[in-house]
Order: C-alpha cells, then sequence, then structure tokens
C-alpha cells in the first residue's frame, strides 16, 4: 500500500497521490499550504497589534492630559535595564532569523543552536523585568496595593502612570512567556526530526509572533522610559 | 525525502547571514540615537523624534526580519490593512479628546 514513504498516512490514500502527512487534504500542494499558514500567523498578528494598540491609545490619551505625572512616573523607571532589554529583544530577533535560515537551509543543528540562544535571550530579558518589577514593589509602587507617592506630580495620576507601566509590560513580559514556553515545545519538534526544508512552517510561523512581541517592545521602551528627557 | 520534486515549495527568498547582521546593526544603532536623543531637550520634537525612530526599527524588522518584503503581496496588503485600523483608532479617539474642550489639568496638558 504505502510505497517509498514512511511518513505518509494510510487511511483513504489509495485514490489520490501519496503525500507526506504534514501535506494537509485541504492544500493543493505546500505552496499554498505554507502560504495560508503565513497568511493566519500575520491575521493573528493583526488582532494582536490591535489589541496592545488599545493600551497605547490609553496611554497616550492619559500623557497628554497628565504628563507632568508621567513624566515623574517615568524618571523613576531604570533606563539602563529599558535599554539592557531592548538589546536583549533585538538580539533574540536576530537569532531567530537565523533559526529560521536555518530551517529554510534544513541544518538541524543550526536550528537548534538559534533557536536555544532565542531562548536563552528571552529568559534573560524576563529575568531583568524581574529586578525592575521587584525595586517597584520595595518602592510602594504596585497600583492599588500600597502604592505611596511622595516625589513631584499628582500622585493619583502617577499612579495611572504605573497603571499602564505594569499593564503593559506585564503584558508584553505575559507573550514573552508563552513565546518561551513555545520555544520549548520547537526544539522538541525539531530534536524529533519534524521539519524539513519543505516543512518548517511551524518554527517561521513562530518567528513571525516573535518578532512581533519584540515590536511591541521597540515602542513601549521610548514611551515609557524615556518621557521627557534628563532625570532631575 | 529525497523523492520529493527537487525546487522548494516556497518561491522562499532565503537572507544572507550579511544581511540580518547589517539590519541588527542598524537596529542598534538607533536604539542608542534614541537615548541620546531622548536626553536632549527639543520639547515638542522629543516624542516624534522618539515615534519616528521607533516606527523605522519597526519598519526594517517588519521587512526584514518577518519577511514581508519577500511576502505575496497578499500579506503585504493585509499589514496594510491592520495599520489603517490601527491608525482609526488612535487618531479619531484623539479627535474626540482634543475636539471636547476640557480645561485643561493641573497636571499640565501637553499635545504629546
Amino acid at each position: 500500500m504505502s510505497v517509498g514513504h514512511s511518513d505518509v498516512a494510510d487511511s483513504g490514500h489509495e485514490e489520490h497521490a501519496q503525500h507526506p502527512a504534514y501535506h494537509g487534504h485541504q492544500f493543493d500542494d505546500m505552496a499554498q499550504q505554507n502560504e495560508a499558514a503565513s497568511l493566519g500567523m500575520w491575521l493573528f498578528l493583526l488582532t494582536e497589534i490591535m489589541f496592545f494598540g488599545g493600551f497605547f491609545l490609553g496611554y497616550s490619551i492619559y500623557r497628554s492630559h497628565y504628563y507632568d505625572a508621567f513624566v515623574a512616573g517615568s524618571h523613576h523607571l531604570d533606563i539602563f535595564w529599558g535599554g539592557f532589554n531592548t538589546v536583549v529583544l533585538i538580539t533574540s530577533s536576530v537569532t531567530m532569523a537565523f533559526a529560521v535560515r536555518a530551517a529554510q537551509l534544513g541544518n538541524k543543528k543550526h536550528i537548534q543552536l538559534f533557536l536555544i540562544l532565542t531562548l536563552i535571550l528571552g529568559f534573560a530579558f524576563l529575568g531583568v523585568k524581574y529586578i525592575e518589577y521587584s525595586h517597584k514593589f520595595h518602592d510602594h509602587l504596585i497600583p492599588g496595593y500600597d502604592f505611596i507617592w511622595t516625589g513631584k506630580g499628582n500622585p493619583r495620576h502617577v499612579q495611572l502612570f504605573y497603571g499602564f507601566y505594569f499593564g503593559m509590560t506585564g503584558m508584553h513580559a505575559l507573550h514573552m512567556i508563552i513565546g518561551a514556553g513555545l520555544l520549548i515545545w520547537l526544539l522538541v519538534r525539531v530534536s524529533q526530526n519534524v521539519f524539513t526544508t519543505e516543512y518548517y512552517a511551524p518554527i517561521e510561523n513562530f518567528g513571525l509572533y516573535w518578532h512581533f512581541v519584540d515590536l511591541v517592545w521597540i515602542f513601549l521602551f521610548p514611551l515609557l522610559y524615556l518621557i521627557g528627557g534628563l532625570h532631575e | 525525502m529525497a523523492e520529493h520534486s527537487e525546487h522548494t515549495q516556497h518561491s522562499h527568498h532565503i537572507a544572507t547571514p550579511g544581511s540580518y547582521l547589517a539590519i541588527f546593526a542598524a537596529l542598534i544603532a538607533l536604539t542608542a540615537l534614541t537615548v541620546f536623543v531622548a536626553f536632549i531637550d527639543l520639547g515638542i520634537i522629543n516624542t516624534a523624534v522618539a515615534l519616528a525612530i521607533a516606527v523605522t526599527k519597526a519598519v526594517l524588522v517588519i521587512l526584514f526580519f518577518m519577511h514581508l518584503k519577500f511576502s505575496p503581496n497578499q500579506t503585504k496588503l493585509a499589514m496594510v490593512a491592520g495599520i489603517f485600523w490601527l491608525m482609526i483608532m488612535l487618531i479619531i479617539t484623539a479627535f474626540d479628546y482634543v475636539g471636547r474642550g476640557w480645561q485643561p489639568d493641573p497636571g499640565g496638558w501637553q499635545p504629546f
């Protein structure tokens, strides 16, 4: 019955040409399948743009209304860690791009190397977030918990700034955590030799997701950490 | 596996390592520029510059890391449509708030 390929699903394949298991029946060929998968991920990312867009919208309204308080709140953030994390994420996007390239070339060792590098950089980012958040906790800057503000600006407005800070960076960090989980899953599948030069769409489309998470941070960093210039 | 057709199933552009590293260098340079400019007081221009740099970085990531430049036109159209939708949300909501004629807040009102 199934001659040649060991990875061909058996059921009902007598009537048409055999094809690998990763080729879904609803697609004429792999080119169409890959295009559809890619477009699907892009469309999901568009919903994510609208999702984070809502956050940015709220932020922009309140920043324009309570500018001094937002400046005061922003000055208390650590630009070093914010900048460090920006470089970490940009680097992780490069390693992820190299991972996809390795998949295109069918180089399993390189796929694993670059996926692991991406994962390590992702963990580095999350580690820094933990450092920053624990500083905020010690400085009584958790909105609605034990928020105390004795510096410049109306404390209620500054608390609003920190609401946006934790909401936006927290939601971003959640996306990073999910990404880290998916990276581990991808690494398992790579080790199982699931991917070929014809079928690597999960790696490519995860790359799109990972780049998107980087994009969100590219906007978060200047808008949260760099408001109002020099710290006094 | 060798029985599959010889040509790759994507009309896929495989980027060179050099191109990725060049984009990486540009992104790092733009990040440094963002921080540097933030410390120069340009008033209202600061925000515009910060956003312009962020958008430039975003364009580089989207076109080259996410391969949109080498993607089918349908995908490019989807992205353009998404950005358009985002702009509707941001701009028309801004119109709403600006057009309310509220008194400026004690905390100091800045257009952006």
